[in-house]
């Protein structure tokens, strides 16, 4: 151990037989092997014309891929719909997060009960999530239709109209997420000393103005957090459109995620698809960058 | 420190032991067989249905079989289940293709074949399989499982997507049942597509609501069963070659075809949304539906009146119909050619014919067999017989079949929603399967 120490000190060897370096090492070598590696391999297929069923026999093409990304007016519908479900979703699953956070952050049995509840769809998996919406929505039989044919409106395809497909599943999907970031928002509300709105409270300040100038200001951090978690994780969004339409209908619906996937397994262009994975990869980089930079200046 | 150590050693003899107990089992079963001196040919087959379905029961049966047969040969079946795109079977198979570990024999949608052969990983059984057992089978699954002059896969059975129709709502409605002497709705008595326009119409009006049912989304369903409707016009979604939809998939004829579908949607005989049951609950007249919907009638609602009629056709004397299915086929990596094909032959064989008609109620795919068919000698599912046997119409042969299929089914759900006019649906289609295309010329 004394060895160990001494190397520490003098170079850089040390840490690599130090035990810090020991513990990290199991995660070091899963984030390699699932992380680096496979983000190494999918930069240099996307120069590549890799066609899945020949394996044997692939050639450098270039940026083809990535010219035929911006010819390819369905990646251009993937990316935009990509869009879409971030605008949707990401300011309403935060403000509702924040919202139910402090509704229930007070220590109470009825509170206990609540924040189980909104929990409760966060623990069931993304395709029990979609197949019982999908039931629940459907056209002839959902509850949702039934409910609404008793009141005299005409039934709704939730999932077949190109107008309604998109909106249904951000519903469905901002159902299922807000209580994990109410979660971290309520952790975080539970920090801040009680004296600070004591002390509020003797100045005179309306709720607003302790929202506005105490809340907001020290859960910044998890806020950021909350808020470039809840974009990626948008962006990233593929089971629910596969499960649920299938990308459809008319593509309305498909992903950035979905399209590459689509690319990939069903028309087996692992070069065109690697290319996606990697604009895809900048664009999630660029935009987790841009917020933090965004909220750090503020 | 030591103790993480032996920990982590502990750890992979256990996993090791782990990975290694299902191959010892079998090699367990080798070293008997080749204590008797000569060389295990091990073989080895992926199915992408489960042991407890009839037809995984059926392969490990032929399997058992095979190797009774066989001295010194050992088959095993693996059944890794299709669970959907890119995942269970279809992803084990990318897998190994990607690593050059594929199976000696694998099962795949006939209609794949075509770019399975074009990336040379299929053995052309014809050259291995005597003219007699080849002949045995049905043309259409010799058809179905060629590319070129070289046949690459084989089954025991096939499906015939039937049209259903209510014998009561149309009496009701005025509408002549067409008939031959025996009193069945036969091949030759098919509506061309104006018969079946006015005589839904009749519907219609009778029932107040879309009389036709069809599934109008977006899946291979549209290439099943709907495809007939456009090469029975004489209508081309790709040219010979598996790549050219230009001047196929926008002919005359096949805008015709789609412009047929189109007004069924538009004349309201056909609802663009897909109603779940309607024909089984008499909210359809006629359904377009699978062949497994029999049984489901039959057994589930045993009142209603029903029965089969041919699918309606364009050009007078070219009826089509749907058919296809899982194929077997064997690979470029197995070591022992003629015998993976004789295995071929063998899990599709007669026997396998007969097991899978009586378990599931399948056409059975050999010759032989269609004469003494039970379930197929009488009407109304003898007319599904008869469309597989007499009018069935090979699916493209298409190294970009996937791009093929999607860009039906957009074009049929495009015209389902009204999204834009058949012309405007079917250039769409063309550029997003040039584009594809362009990567194999």
């Amino acid at each position: 151990m004394n060895k160990i120490r001494r190397i520490n000190k003098n170079g850089s060897l040390g840490f690599f037989l130090s035990s810090k370096f020991l513990f990290l090492l199991p995660a070091f070598i899963l984030i390699g092997m699932f992380v680096i590696y496979p983000l190494i391999l999918a930069v240099g297929y996307s120069f590549t014309d890799y066609y899945l069923l020949k394996p044997d026999n692939i050639s450098f093409v270039g940026l083809d891929n990535y010219f035929g990304i911006i010819e390819d007016k369905y990646a251009k519908q993937s990316f935009f719909n990509s869009t879409k479900y971030v605008i949707y979703i990401v300011p309403l699953q935060v403000a509702l997060s924040l919202f139910l956070a402090i509704l229930i952050a007070k220590k109470s049995k009825l509170n206990t009960f609540f924040r189980t509840a909104f929990f409760s769809p966060y623990i069931l998996s993304i395709i029990v999530v979609s197949l019982l919406w999908k039931n629940i929505l459907d056209p002839e039989l959902g509850i949702v239709n039934v409910f609404l044919a008793e009141l005299g409106f005409s039934k709704q395809e939730f999932f077949g109209n190109p107008d309604l497909a998109l909106q249904t599943i951000s519903f469905i999907i901002l159902w299922q997420g807000i209580s994990f970031q109410m979660l971290i928002i309520m952790a975080a509300l539970q920090e801040i000393p009680s004296s600070l709105y004591e002390a509020a409270d003797i100045e005179g300040a309306n709720a607003w103005q302790k929202f506005r100038h105490i809340t907001v200001p020290s859960i910044k951090d998890q806020l950021v957090f909350v808020l470039i978690v809840v974009t990626t994780g948008t962006f990233k969004i593929i089971i629910e459109p596969l499960v649920l339409t299938n990308g459809g209908p008319q593509g309305s619906t498909s992903s950035i995620l979905l399209y590459m996937f689509e690319q990939g397994t069903r028309y087996r262009q692992i070069g065109y698809s690697s290319a996606i994975t990697v604009v895809f990869a900048l664009i999630l980089i660029i935009i987790a960058f841009v917020q933090r930079k965004l909220v750090k200046e503020e | 420190m030591r103790k993480i150590v032996s920990l982590f050693m502990i750890s992979i003899l256990v996993f090791g032991l782990a990975a290694c107990s299902d191959s010892a089992t079998n090699q367990a079963a080798s070293n008997d067989k080749a204590n008797s001196g000569d060389e295990v040919k091990e073989l080895k087959v992926w199915v992408h249905v489960a042991a407890e379905d009839p037809e995984g029961l059926n392969y490990d049966l032929r399997a058992k079989e095979f190797e009774e047969k066989h001295e010194n040969v050992n088959v095993t079946v693996e059944h890794i289940v299709k669970t959907g795109e890119g995942s269970g079977y279809n992803d084990r198979i990318n897998a190994a293709i990607t690593t050059g570990e594929l199976p000696d024999v694998i099962t795949l949608e006939s209609v794949h074949t075509a770019s399975y052969v074009d990336s040379e990983l299929l053995l052309p059984l014809n050259e291995y399989l005597d003219e007699a057992t080849v002949d045995s089978y049905l043309d259409a699954i010799v058809k179905a499982g060629s590319v070129g002059d070289n046949l690459y896969a084989l089954q025991s059975f096939d499906l015939s997507s039937p049209v259903f129709y209510n014998p009561d709502i149309f009496k009701a409605a005025g509408i002549e049942i067409p008939a031959d002497a025996n009193g069945n709705w036969t091949l030759d008595l098919a509506w061309s597509y104006d018969e079946f326009l006015k005589n839904a119409k009749i519907l219609k009006e009778y029932m107040g609501q879309e009389p036709v049912h069809m599934f109008p989304d977006n899946s291979g369903w549209q290439m099943y069963a709907h495809s007939p409707i456009i090469f029975s016009n004489d209508g081309q979604l790709v040219g010979e070659n598996g790549l050219d939809t230009d001047g196929y998939l926008n002919s005359k004829n096949t805008i015709e075809a789609l412009k047929f579908m189109e007004t069924l949607f538009r004349d309201g005989i056909v609802s663009p949304t897909a109603r779940e049951n309607a024909f089984a609950l008499e909210k359809a007249a006629i359904s377009f539906e699978g062949p497994w919907t029999i049984d489901v009638l039959t057994k589930e609602y045993p009142d209603l009146n029903w029965s089969l009629m041919p699918y309606p056709y364009g050009k007078e004397g070219h009826n089509s119909a749907p058919h296809g299915s899982w194929y077997v086929a064997a690979t470029k990596d197995t070591k022992y050619p003629e015998l993976t094909s004789e295995l071929v032959a063998y899990l599709t064989n007669k026997d396998s014919a007969k097991a899978m008609e009586e378990a599931a109620g399948l056409i059975p795919g050999h010759k032989e067999l269609l004469a003494s068919s039970e379930k197929y000698s009488e009407y109304p599912r003898k007319l599904m017989l008869d469309q597989l046997v007499e009018s069935e119409h090979v699916k493209p042969k298409s190294p970009i079949f996937p791009v093929i299929e999607d860009v039906l089914g957009d074009i049929v759900e495009g015209i389902a929603l009204e999204k834009d006019s058949v012309e405007n649906l079917v250039e769409d289609a063309i550029e997003k399967a040039e584009r594809e295309a362009a990567r194999f010329k």
